[in-house]
């Protein structure tokens, strides 16, 4: 087998490895360990442990002296499986006592796991899917508007707009699952209700790369990547709005960085662009008198920074009655459909989900908002499996359901 | 010859081990990426990085990498909201080792440059710092050892006795146990003696703990003198024994973990505050 390659890593992240105390916190703040407690390669704390041993195994002074035994295939395999069982929620990097960046960490590990092929079977299926169809589902991308068919009547930026001020990227999961249809449809709505002057990108709209990018396969992101920004720089936009955190952090996170200069424009989440319109008076909201609690989505919350902007829009319905849950904000607890884990593990993600679900019925709840499709439809699942009588909807389609037209 | 000759002999070529140590484990932190450039040559990327340090300590940069070290990396906000008591336990610690780390390199400044080279022991201020039973660094002293004791007493409850689930404790952790045992009990041990010592000046009694100690032990027919010889090398060299375990051990955690709680709260702040607004996203 070959050498450990640590090209993958940074310097800094190499020196995070190095700085890990051992104390343990993130195993308590780990959601998918909190379901798997006897497989100790999902914890935080043992995956640096494991790539800690192996630089000492292999870049240590007996190994410089001596040379470097091989890498032991029993631990390489379970590592892989441990990293590949996490969502990527990042709260194990908000409590971590010296501040390691661990969601950065756990994707140059899966990259790194990339490179040795040792990624489940699951990521290199999604890697060609993407590549070939553009997508996540597999559709032609060509059908990216589906979702639009069935509005009463399709706003004019929905379709046939060649410039706009504003560019929806509406992502793959609200494109072609149809649990989903109702975010773009209640968005465009609004968008229109409020005369924003947008367009989508239909079927010029690929994939952001957020799916590779988290599975360690950056690299294949890159051609969606730059097809995207021509595409969105064409149109003339001074902005981008997504109604997908993941799509939103991509673009607002990554995108500068892989094309290596500034994309010129500016990029929103849906619940930034919904409270300026609303702060504006641009959008009426009717009544909504339940109690509803926000579940924040980890894209949007912890690895965005994105927290006000949601319960801004949600606290100015009238007659809402808001509760936060347990876990919150910083803290909030992953609902189990981030980290491409949905993917390689369902019962995992579905047990994760059940967690959040818990915490959203303790509120007694009628309504649980979020601010994700991926979300949405993950708790939906959960919700619709424990059978449980609680709603959950996106911002954008309680949004649209009380707007005055 | 001296017991001090012989603790310099070895002390010095075991510093040398460290930093050997050190710049084995610099190595491996230089096979990673430098702003993005996983293929760099070493010397560009300590360019870079040199290049890095040096913006960032001549820049308002310094400010918040100043406030990152006394707020997130010594007092540890962060752990203080995780356990007050591991707080309480890791502050004493941290900053017991701190102060006794500082107050040797003074005394070391102090007796080996200027009074020895420069002989200004006729000045108070200076000569204070090279004797151990003047009032002042012996209750220094005192509280950076007292300090130490506690938090790691609190350290072995908790790791070893107590058992909390979320920690994993192997080698790695005991190995630190041990070494940092040693150093703390050899250390009270050659306080003892040195008191009872005729060494001690007659202040020494401004140690409080070890002063008290000393007295419960001072009746034993001991030869104090010699053995004072014997325990200031053996705990010397001990010390200087840990500090060349350090790059291959967790105490490693002790200077990369300053290191990146530093870096990576100012980069936050330096984002929160939109100080490099408009760049673009690097992965330093």
């Amino acid at each position: 087998m070959a050498a450990l390659d640590l090209s993958r890593f940074t310097f800094k992240q190499l020196m995070e490895i190095d700085s890990c105390t051992r104390c343990g916190e993130c195993i308590t703040w780990c959601p998918t360990f909190a379901e798997k407690q006897d497989q100790d390669a999902i914890a935080p704390l043992h995956k640096i442990e494991v790539l800690q041993k192996a630089i000492r195994q292999q870049y240590g002074l007996r190994a410089r002296i001596f040379g470097a035994p091989p890498l032991d295939e029993a631990v390489l395999t379970a590592h892989a499986s441990g990293t590949y069982d996490c969502t990527l929620c990042g709260r194990c990097g908000l409590v971590c006592p010296v501040h390691i960046d661990t969601r950065s960490l756990w994707i140059a590990m899966r990259e790194q796991l990339v490179d040795m092929e040792r990624h489940p079977e699951a990521m290199s299926t999604l890697r060609d899917t993407v590549s070939s169809s553009y997508n996540i589902s597999g559709d032609a991308n060509t059908e990216r508007l589906i979702w639009s068919e069935n509005l009463p009547t399709i706003p004019e930026g929905v379709k046939g707009k060649e410039h706009a001020e504003v560019v929806y990227f509406v992502g793959c999961v609200s494109s072609f699952y149809p649990q989903s249809y109702s975010i773009p449809q209640g968005f465009a709505e609004i968008l229109d209700n409020a005369e924003v002057d947008f367009l989508t990108l239909g079927g010029a709209e690929q994939c952001c790369g957020f799916p590779l990018i988290i599975a360690g396969m950056g690299d294949s992101a890159r051609e969606l990547v730059r097809h995207n920004v021509d595409a969105v720089r064409r149109t003339g936009a001074k902005a981008l709005v997504a109604t997908c955190p993941s799509c939103y952090h991509t673009w607002h996170a990554d995108y500068s960085r892989i094309i290596g200069e500034p994309l010129g424009f500016e990029v929103l989440h849906s619940t930034e662009l919904l409270r300026d319109l609303i702060a504006e008076g641009r959008i009426k909201l009717g009544s909504f008198g339940r109690r509803v609690t926000y579940h924040d989505p980890c894209d949007l919350g912890r690895t965005s920074g994105i927290y006000d902007a949601p319960r801004e829009v949600i606290l100015s319905i009238p007659d809402i009655e808001f509760i936060e849950m347990k876990d919150t904000r910083e803290y909030s607890l992953c609902c189990g459909g981030g980290g491409d884990v949905e993917m390689s593990d369902k019962d995992l993600s579905a047990s994760v989900a059940r967690s959040r679900l818990e915490q959203a019925q303790a509120t007694e709840a009628k309504v649980i908002l979020s601010a994700c499709q991926q979300c949405t439809r993950t708790l939906a699942g959960a919700a619709r499996r424990e059978k449980v009588r609680i709603r959950v909807m996106d911002v954008v389609e309680l949004v649209a359901r009380v707007m005055e037209r | 010859m001296s017991a001090e000759t012989i603790f310099w002999i070895a002390h010095l070529p075991m510093m040398g081990l460290f930093l050997l140590g050190m710049g084995l484990v610099f190595a491996n932190w230089l096979k990673g990426s430098v702003n993005g450039q996983a293929g760099a040559s070493n010397k560009q990327k300590i360019g870079a990085i040199i290049k890095i340090v040096l913006v960032t300590l001549f820049s308002r940069k310094l400010l918040l990498l100043i406030k990152s070290f006394v707020i997130e990396a010594w007092f540890n906000r962060r752990l203080y909201r995780n356990d007050w008591r591991r707080w309480i336990s890791h502050f004493a610690l941290l900053s017991g080792f701190m102060l006794l780390m500082v107050l040797s390199g003074i005394s070391a400044v102090a007796d080996k440059l200027l009074i020895h080279i420069f002989h200004l022991e006729h000045i108070p201020w200076i000569a204070m710092w090279a004797n151990p039973d003047h009032p002042i660094t012996a209750v220094l002293n005192e509280i950076g050892s007292v300090m130490m004791t506690g938090g790691l007493l609190y350290f072995l409850f908790r790791r070893y006795l107590s058992r909390v689930p979320q920690l994993r404790t192997g080698p790695l952790d005991t190995w630190m146990v041990v070494g940092l045992s040693l150093i703390l009990l050899t250390g009270w041990i050659t306080e003892i003696i040195h008191i009872n010592s005729s060494h001690a000046e007659a202040t020494a009694y401004f140690a409080f703990i070890g002063y008290p100690l000393a007295q419960l032990f001072k009746g034993l027919p001991l030869p104090w003198d010699a053995l004072f010889d014997v325990l200031y090398v053996g705990h010397g060299l001990l010390t200087s024994l840990v500090i060349v375990y350090v790059p291959f051990s967790k105490f490693m955690h002790v200077i990369a973990g300053a290191l990146v709680t530093m870096i990576n709260q100012m980069n936050e702040d330096v984002a929160r505050l939109g100080w490099e607004k408009g760049e673009a996203h690097g992965r330093a």
